[in-house]
């Protein structure tokens, strides 16, 4: 495979799909399109993973890397939205709009992916822009007034990022670089004079691409926005476009750190991801509703992912976001199996009680992403986690040892916060775990009574739905986690980290 | 050695079977259990013709360079292997009429088992650390779905206790690792602790995984919630092998990685025990529930470790670990009468019960022997390990181990308290409850083998683990 190859099946299957899904949605053939939009993205996905292992790093025009991890990247986004699209099938067949919605994600899934391998500054505003216009649209979706509002809200603060972005742009294109490419902007930066203006343009882009991630105290959109959206709009919310900017933070502080603004840029980002951590775990803690915890607990990830970039370390980030991005698309997928199932569901973690025992498949799968989320051997999450406080840990301690205390004791504080989070976030997976399998339900507590005598033949309890697509999609994402999670204790702990090694 | 990797996989393996056909066939998973277990025993006793009853090593198989599953048994572990093998079995056969769910419940009871054995087994850090971690889930769904009234509340206890535990103990994982060269091999660890920039640090990282493990007071809080809403079996291989881990990651890990820290802290590990002794056994004394006087006793018994420990001499870390092999049997007997006395009487407040004598003479024979075991009565498991590991910590700390007695006439108090309010004393409300059933006498007549075996012939666990001790002990320059 060229270079040129890995770019076109990386975008152009799922551009494609989603055009057949707004097609379809015309001629009302809602269902071939959404099974279109999946296509096109897991097309895209497994080209873009493909790529990963057979394309060496190669730039595309001067403007997009392909090969190795930006490849591996693009793929995954690929992947995991192909899994929401099929995932959300039943939920979108009969949605207005059904096909529109598929179309969106695979729109907002190429923009990401864009955002993720773009090496210039001025497509990278571009892409971002282009995934948010699909986010906006995917959260009122929801159709309802908190919805429409969640987006409105979204709109307007994500409107300010963008002009924190072009402003950051306009310094950084106006002083240093003609054109806004990497390549030219790292020797640029390091060479010239003017470190305050440097700093000002790379902290405003910074400060953009936090908002994008929805690292604290930027966060303020995603609880709103991941409530109200239909879940498995928000499925890939919290997936794609996040695992596309996190890509693009890292990559963008890799390139402005690589000179003598690294010791200002440094702490921002350790204060980012403290923030990020503790405001994420804590608020977690809080909160009643399902997707609200799940949505404050990604604020939490996104904060161990920027642990991972404040010690510069792109491909723990990289690894460390996919695994994050993978379990919550599972994650939010439960939801819309669980809405399906109980159309009565209020969304909330304690209404959840019960369904353990009513639905296991679906239950016991989550119950797998949870905790892997939390970051629990011999799960998938565990080794990203585990890559992130290594990376932290060392740095800290060759930090010390080299006699820089200050940065030494800073990331010795980071990988405290961050380890305390971790311990925090049992406590919020921890109690939807409670009430899965744990709490009863007060409908079906007359079940206890005739599990007493179950040594006979278990009854079926009424009302028993075969799991929709959503419920399966969530297996399928468990099963991985699992599998994946298995892997490196037979081949090696940089297994999981092959497709960002790439060729 | 391919057995050693099988003792894990195989009860793992089965654990996905129980779950399966536990929906459909209620039947099947107690058989699919009691099989996997079985096979343990199994792998485990063809590995005699290796020695590692005699204190051989023996390596799983080799994957190479780079995996990180890597397993072998010495002596150190194979005591404690088979005590998980006995356990286990017995939690099957203890639940073996278990109606609710028990297509989860024996999965959960296997994959323990799986868990449990990689830890004792384990020789690369990072599986120690995964199987340890792995633990945590099965015990906190154990003890919350099937446990009494308070469950909820005492399974996410346990859960947040020691998942921060790990957590912190994964720093040191870490850093042991990247500080010695990478290698997550323990033996590599081991054999470059020279390296280690930071062994103190190294040491109490580790140490704290460890001592809310044990536990040591006052990292003991979560014990006693667990143990008492624990199911009956959740409770023995709670108190059976689950506090082992905590000595055993002492012994594995914390000593010969950081010998010079360790030197460091005898004295503080050595008052730390005395406390837990003397801590554990005046708690037991005031309780008023049984199970929970029992699971006091635990902190006492788990004490007298951590005190032998400290000590390090070749003789004192036997004592340990007899210690350690007695406490399971023990209090696991213990665990197993107070479960079936609740089952029947569904109390277990000491001011509810007595005259148990005449109404179950049987129950209220082993009860007196498993008391008497508590106390630690000559000829029983409980004297040789105890006194050798005063003994030693006598001639290491001199007079201040006199405290412990303090604890000896405590033990020899709830023990014999437990007995006078249950066994004796005017009969209570529970006129006419079944007395011990046949599956229950046979459990009870195997863990009293066991308690009469290991009290004559102590050497049957002390030979096993010499040679491991002793090198141990030269390590961190015991005794000095």
């Amino acid at each position: 495979m060229t270079a040129m190859t890995a770019a076109v099946l990386t975008f152009a299957p799922a551009l494609l799909g989603s055009l057949v899904a707004l097609a379809c949605d015309a001629f009302d053939r809602r269902r071939w399109g959404v099974l279109a939009a999946g296509l096109g993205l897991a097309v895209s996905g497994a080209a873009g993973l493909t790529a990963a292992f057979t394309v060496g790093i190669a730039q595309v025009g001067g403007v997009i890397s392909v090969g190795g991890p930006f490849s591996a990247v693009c793929g995954l986004i690929g992947l995991f939205a192909s899994i929401t699209v099929f995932g959300g099938y039943d939920a979108s067949i009969v949605r207005r709009g059904g096909g529109a919605s598929v179309a969106l994600v695979g729109l907002g899934a190429a923009a990401s992916a864009l955002v993720a391998c773009t090496s210039d500054l001025t497509l990278l505003l571009v892409g971002i822009e282009s995934a948010a216009v699909c986010a906006y649209a995917l959260v009122s979706l929801g159709s309802t007034r908190r919805a429409d509002e969640a987006a409105m809200k979204y709109f307007v603060q994500s409107a300010v990022a963008t002009a924190f972005f072009v402003f950051g742009l306009a310094i950084l294109v106006g002083v240093f670089v003609p054109d806004g490419r990497y390549a030219a902007l790292a020797s640029a930066l390091d060479g010239a004079g003017m470190q305050l203006t440097a700093l000002a343009g790379a902290l405003l882009i910074i400060a953009a691409l936090a908002f994008k991630i929805g690292a604290a105290p930027f966060h303020s959109w995603t609880p709103d926005a991941y409530e109200t959206a239909p879940p498995d709009s928000a499925a890939f919310l919290a997936s794609g476009p996040k695992l596309g900017a996190l890509a693009a933070l890292a990559v963008f502080s890799a390139v402005v750190t690589s000179g003598s603004l690294a010791p200002r840029l440094v702490p921002v980002l350790a204060v980012l991801s403290i923030l990020s951590v503790l405001v994420g775990s804590l608020a977690a803690l809080r909160q009643s509703s399902y997707t609200r915890m799940l949505a404050y607990a990604g604020v939490a990830q996104v904060g161990y992912a920027l642990i991972a970039i404040t010690v510069m370390s792109p491909l723990v980030v990289l690894f460390f976001a996919s695994t994050y991005a993978l379990a919550t698309t599972g994650t939010f997928l439960a939801a819309t199996e669980f809405r399906r199932a109980k159309p009565d569901w209020d969304g909330s973690i304690a209404g959840l009680a019960g369904v353990g025992r009513r639905r296991p498949g679906v239950s016991i799968a989550l119950g797998v992403l949870l905790v892997s989320l939390a970051g629990i051997p011999p799960l998938l999450g565990f080794w990203g986690k585990l890559q992130v406080f290594a990376a932290v840990i060392v740095a800290s301690a060759r930090d010390l040892v080299a006699g820089s205390a200050g940065s030494g004791w800073l990331l010795a504080f980071v990988a405290i916060v961050g380890l305390l989070g971790s311990v925090i976030s049992v406590g919020y997976y921890g109690s939807v775990l409670r009430s899965l399998f744990l709490d009863v339900a007060p409908a079906v507590a007359d079940d206890e009574g005739l599990e007493e005598t179950a040594l006979a033949a278990r009854p079926v309890v009424v009302g028993e739905l075969p799991s929709g697509t959503a419920g399966a999609a969530v297996i399928v994402v468990a099963v991985a986690v699992v599998v994946l999670g298995l892997l490196p204790l037979a081949f090696g702990a940089s297994t999981l980290m092959a497709p960002f090694i790439g060729k | 050695m391919v057995q050693l990797d099988l003792m894990i996989l195989v009860p793992a393996l089965f654990a996905l079977l129980a779950l399966g056909f536990g929906r459909f066939m209620p039947r099947m998973p107690r058989w699919i259990a009691l099989v996997a277990i079985a096979v343990q025993a199994g792998l485990f006793a063809s590995l005699t013709s290796a020695g590692v009853f005699s204190g051989q090593r023996a390596v799983g198989v080799d994957l190479g360079v780079g995996p990180l599953w890597s397993v072998a048994l010495d002596g150190l572990s194979a005591p404690l292997v088979a005590l998980t093998i006995f356990i286990g079995a017995v939690a099957v056969v203890i639940s073996w009429n278990m109606a609710e769910r028990p297509g989860s419940y024996f999965a959960i009871i296997l994959a323990l088992q799986a868990a449990l054995s990689a830890v004792f087994l384990a020789e690369s850090i990072v599986l120690f650390y995964v199987a340890w971690e792995c633990v945590l889930i099965p015990m906190y769904f154990l003890i919350g779905g099937w446990g009494s009234s308070n469950r909820r509340h005492a399974a996410t206890k346990y859960l947040l206790y020691t998942f921060a535990a790990g957590a912190v103990m994964l720093v040191g994982v870490i850093l042991a690792m990247a500080e010695t060269g990478g290698s997550p091999s323990m033996t590599s660890i081991a054999a470059n602790s020279a390296q280690m920039v930071t062994p103190t640090l190294v040491f109490w990282l580790l140490m704290a995984g460890f001592v809310v493990k044990i536990p040591l007071v006052p990292f003991h809080t979560w014990l006693p919630d667990a143990h008492t809403e624990a199911p009956t079996a959740g409770s023995i291989i709670l108190a059976g092998v689950l506090l082992k881990m905590g000595a055993y990651g002492v012994l594995r890990l914390a000593m010969p990685f950081a010998p010079s820290a360790f030197q460091d802290a005898r004295g503080l590990l050595a008052v730390m025990g005395v406390i837990g002794i003397v801590y554990g056994a005046a708690m037991a004394f005031v309780q008023t529930d049984l199970k929970r006087l029992v699971a006091y006793s635990s902190v006492a018994h788990m004490g007298f470790v951590v005190l032998a420990i400290a000590v390090a001499t070749p003789a004192a870390l036997g004592a340990a670990m007899l210690v350690m092999v007695s406490h399971g049997f023990v209090a696991g007997l213990l665990f197993l009468l107070v479960g079936s006395l609740y089952e029947r009487t569904h109390t277990r407040e000491l001011g509810r019960l007595g005259g148990l004598g005449r109404i179950a003479p049987w129950w209220s024979v082993a009860f007196v022997f498993g008391a008497l075991a508590s106390l630690g009565l000559p000829g029983l498991s409980g004297f040789p390990g105890e006194f050798a590991a005063l003994l030693e910590a006598f001639r290491s700390f001199g007079w201040p181990t006199a405290v412990v007695a303090v604890g000896l006439v405590l033990a020899a108090a709830y023990n014999l308290r437990a007995v006078r309010e249950t066994v004796q004393g005017p009969p209570c409300e529970f006129t006419s409850i079944p007395d011990l059933t046949s599956r229950e006498s046979v459990l009870v007549i195997a863990f009293a083998a066991g308690i009469i075996w290991i009290g004559l012939q102590p050497r049957v666990v002390l030979d096993v683990a010499a040679s491991a001790l002793t090198i141990l002990s030269r390590t961190v320059g015991g005794g000095a």
